[in-house]
């Protein structure tokens, strides 16, 4: 089946759309043996689900013996990469093929997988030289570029051969065949050329090249960790000359560029969640580790960026929910200034995108933990001074861009293994989703000891109630004491709204005034802005 | 294949900004589904999802017909909390028969799943009619569909306790019915005490005295019906909070907001549904229900001139 002529061949023009296969080392060992047996049997093997993109509108600008060669043509290509590396048909349709790879069940080294993923690289070859050709004739015409978009997954599933008894047709039903489609479905909303489960790309032993990394959401709420394919590696000893499989690299690049432009998306597309098939949760550029929270539109992971750095947070909103609660427009206006703020005592937000009616924000994880702990005992007052410092620098870097995180307390301050301190948790940025929503089951909101007058009494509210909770956070480092306590919530909002500042003790008492001004009940008697806190401090020697 | 005609590809182009394209652009089709299989339905989609539970439209094979299947999530990984909350959820609307409550039609617990069927209504929840905007009238008489709801509940001894748009679904006449008894207590008990100070319950719609845990008392509904009247009548929350702390500290602190002029003949009736002191806020559903017929009786001899201005919303 495969000839070995191929390698000595040196000329290799696109054009001719020669069989690409051919060009390799003759790899295949044995295929499965031919099936004999109608009833399907559960079989783990390597599934293939490739599908053309812009078919139909191709089709629609030919006409006569031009469209039945094109349809020809495009058939061919996708059975003949499938027959060439042993594979078995198990759907075809004019845009699509569905194949099986499988070994005998007593194979010592299986290599379905390998054989599965070369297919499919052999595919997009061809289907981007066929392209070419098309484009070519098209006589100016404006052709969407034919692109075509391959999940492969190793998994079990039913295979059964064909009572009709065409060669090399089987059935196949089960799991794996769905994740195949569901890879291939991931590969157009990623704009890949190849989405392959890792574990096929592990079975492959090295054999295909790997991009890209994204972890997909299943039912059961588990993540499938997925990888962009992006060449075929050489066999150790080969002797194919190194530029096919650059060939067949460029290819690969070529059809994901194409099909970027035309799904109208910028060049540089970040990594993206996305909605796939049946709400599937999709993220790129991240290997989901697991989840750390859920809130009423957002679920929170700790998720890999696969860069060799440290865990990120990653917050995933449904964007069709933040549009129910009527913030929509809120939520967006905020995601952008959040792009603004670069500060050392704000987390750092990595990367966010919107795709598929979601939108996500990836942000710095703290392992060290939030002040909440760390003041469990009590803190030196150099240290407590220091932090007060970094948290008004941190909310200075927010108010300037319009941002009030309106939820100032210590568990929202994160720790860094440096010591240094960063706000957390304000805006859409929060970590664990407390902005409101219509889906809330008996939430668990907290004690309001750091919230200022005019928030409890529905005034409006401007940067300056950040201030006021950061005094009260401020009186709570240097006593070891809320400023404010009472057996209940209505008691203990009295007190924000008429009770006098408390007095700090005597050690600090040359602190008072500041905190005079920061707990000011009336907003305009307290500073104007983080900074003249600052100023202020600095004035004082602090 | 032949296609019939151009189909056209270039619609992604239109879009402005590729970012909001993508974010806006439709979720494909097909793929995995992950229907639970339920003996006697036949699942066709889910219509809803709340934390504790996932809503789907499903034919009745056995009684024919739609209904709502309401299937728990994880069943066995809960508490016996909740396996009691699932339980009354289904015995309060089977034992109050009334136009305004919903109507349960079965419960079936099996190996995997622990679920509900009860009438599928097809007409939204309130809150789709509250971002179209309703007039005064038709307000009104929302409002006196849930009273009459709520009268009754209260009648039969027990508090709602999650009182909100979405809880309050419409049939397709317009009819308002009362829906997801699953946080209903029995008047008078004590809720699972949380710890002091802490606030818990529905963010936008919890009383006062029900977000410090406090006893249940009828006057709880009362009060979050009373959130959803401004609502209704107003199109935004009566409170301006933004975190759900806000939220509820100004339900426990902040004054009852004036309505516009030309609402103000509602204001006596919101002043006396958010009222913060239980003890002067109407009781229960029937004070309410009382009260609210006073209201259109005085309506009636005294026509207030906004009933011809119309919906707010014309489509």
């Amino acid at each position: 089946m495969f000839s070995e002529h191929a390698a000595s061949s040196d000329e290799f023009t696109p054009t001719e759309a020669a069989p690409l296969v051919s060009q390799f080392d003759p790899c295949v060992m044995e295929a499965a043996e031919s099936r004999t047996s109608l009833w399907p049997t559960q079989t783990v093997a390597t599934f293939v689900y490739a599908r053309v993109h812009n078919f139909s509108q191709a089709c629609s600008f030919m006409s006569g013996a031009k469209l039945t060669s094109f349809v020809n043509e495009v058939r061919q290509i996708l059975s003949e990469a499938v027959a060439r590396l042993g594979g078995e048909i198990a759907q075809r349709r004019p845009d699509s093929i569905l194949a099986v790879f499988s070994n005998a069940p007593d194979a010592i080294r299986p290599d379905h997988a390998q054989r599965g993923l070369h297919a499919a690289i052999v595919a997009v070859h061809e289907m981007v030289e066929l392209a070419r050709r098309v484009g070519v004739q098209s006589d100016g015409v404006d052709l969407p570029p034919l692109t075509l978009a391959v999940g492969v997954h190793l998994g079990a599933a039913d295979v059964a051969a064909r009572a009709s008894g065409s060669k090399g047709m089987v059935h196949a039903v089960g799991e794996a065949v769905e994740f195949a489609r569901l890879l291939q479905v991931t590969a157009v909303d990623l704009h890949w050329s190849i989405a392959a489960s890792a574990a096929t790309n592990l079975a492959a032993a090295g054999r295909a090249e790997k991009g890209r990394i994204g972890s997909l959401g299943l039912p059961d709420e588990s993540f499938m960790d997925i990888v962009e394919i992006t060449g075929l590696a050489p066999r150790k000893g080969s002797s194919t000359p190194p530029r096919m499989f650059e060939l067949l690299r460029e290819a690969i690049a070529t059809n994901q560029l194409w099909r970027k432009r035309s799904a109208g998306s910028n060049a540089g597309v970040a990594p993206a969640a996305a909605s796939p098939a049946g709400g599937h949760l999709l993220v790129e550029g991240y290997r989901v580790l697991r989840k750390i929270g859920e809130g009423g539109m957002a679920s929170i992971f700790l998720a890999d960026a696969g860069d060799g750095g440290p865990p990120q947070v990653l917050k995933v909103m449904r964007l069709d929910k933040a549009g129910e609660a009527d913030g929509l427009q809120r939520f967006i206006q905020e995601f952008a200034l959040l792009e603004q703020v670069s500060h050392p005592n704000v987390a750092r937000i990595f990367r966010q995108d919107f795709l598929l009616g979601h939108a996500y924000i990836a942000m710095e994880y703290f392992p060290c933990g939030d002040l909440a702990a760390c003041l469990r005992q009590p803190v030196a007052a150099s240290t407590a001074i220091d932090y007060l410092k970094q948290t008004a620098a941190g909310l200075d870097a927010i108010h300037r861009v319009g941002i009030v995180h309106r939820d100032l307390k210590p568990d929202n301050l994160m720790l860094r293994q440096d010591g240094s301190l960063a706000l957390a948790d304000f805006g859409v940025a929060k970590q664990v989703s407390m902005l409101i929503t219509d889906t809330g089951d008996g939430d668990i909101v907290g004690t309001p000891y750091y919230l200022s007058p005019e928030q409890a009494l529905g005034q409006p509210v401007d940067a300056r109630c950040d201030l006021y909770s950061l005094g009260v956070l401020t009186y709570e480092m240097l006593t070891g004491r809320k400023p404010y306590d009472a057996a209940t919530a209505h008691a203990l909002l009295n007190m924000h709204i008429h009770d006098p500042v408390p007095l700090l003790p005597a050690p600090h008492q040359h602190l008072q005034p500041v905190l005079q001004r920061m707990m000011a009940k009336q907003r305009d008697q307290r500073y104007a802005s983080a900074q003249e806190l600052l100023d202020d401090l600095a004035g004082l020697g602090l | 294949m032949t296609p019939s005609g151009p189909i056209p590809f270039a619609q992604h182009l239109s879009i402005r900004h590729p970012r909001w394209a993508r974010a806006f652009a439709r979720p494909q089709e097909g793929g995995l589904e992950s229907m639970p299989r339920i003996a006697g339905y036949r699942l066709e989609r889910r219509v809803g999802e709340g934390r504790m539970a996932v809503a789907y439209l499903a034919q009745d094979l056995s009684r024919g017909g739609k209904v709502v299947l309401k299937v728990l999530r994880s069943l066995h990984v809960e508490s016996r909390a909740r396996a009691e909350a699932f339980e009354q959820e289904f015995a309060i609307p089977a034992a109050i028969r009334n136009a305004h409550v919903i109507r349960v039609v079965d419960q079936i617990v099996d190996a995997g799943h622990a679920s509900i069927a009860m009438e599928y209504l097809g007409g939204g929840h309130l809150g789709r009619l509250i971002r179209c905007g309703l007039t005064a009238a038709e307000s009104l008489a929302l409002l006196r569909q849930a009273a009459v709801a709520l009268a009754e509940l209260h009648r039969h001894g027990f508090a709602h306790c999650d009182v909100k748009p979405a809880n309050l679904l419409l049939r397709y006449s317009g009819d308002l019915v009362l829906a997801d008894f699953g946080l209903a207590r029995r008047l008078g008990s004590i809720p699972p005490a949380a710890p002091a100070g802490m606030v818990a319950g529905t963010p936008c719609y919890a009383s006062p005295e029900l977000a410090q845990g406090g006893v249940v008392e009828a006057a709880a509904d009362v009060y979050s019906l009373g959130v959803v009247l401004y609502e209704m009548l107003c199109g935004q929350p009566p409170f301006p909070g933004r975190t759900l702390m806000e939220v509820f500290c100004q339900h426990l602190m902040a004054p009852v907001p004036r309505l516009p002029a030309e609402l103000f003949r509602f204001q006596p009736l919101v002043d006396l549904m958010l009222e913060k002191q239980v003890s002067r806020r109407l009781p229960d559903g029937q004070a309410l229900l009382e009260q609210i017929d006073y209201m259109r009786d005085a309506d009636a001899m005294h026509p207030p001139p906004e009933a011809a201005t119309g919906s707010r919303c014309q489509t």
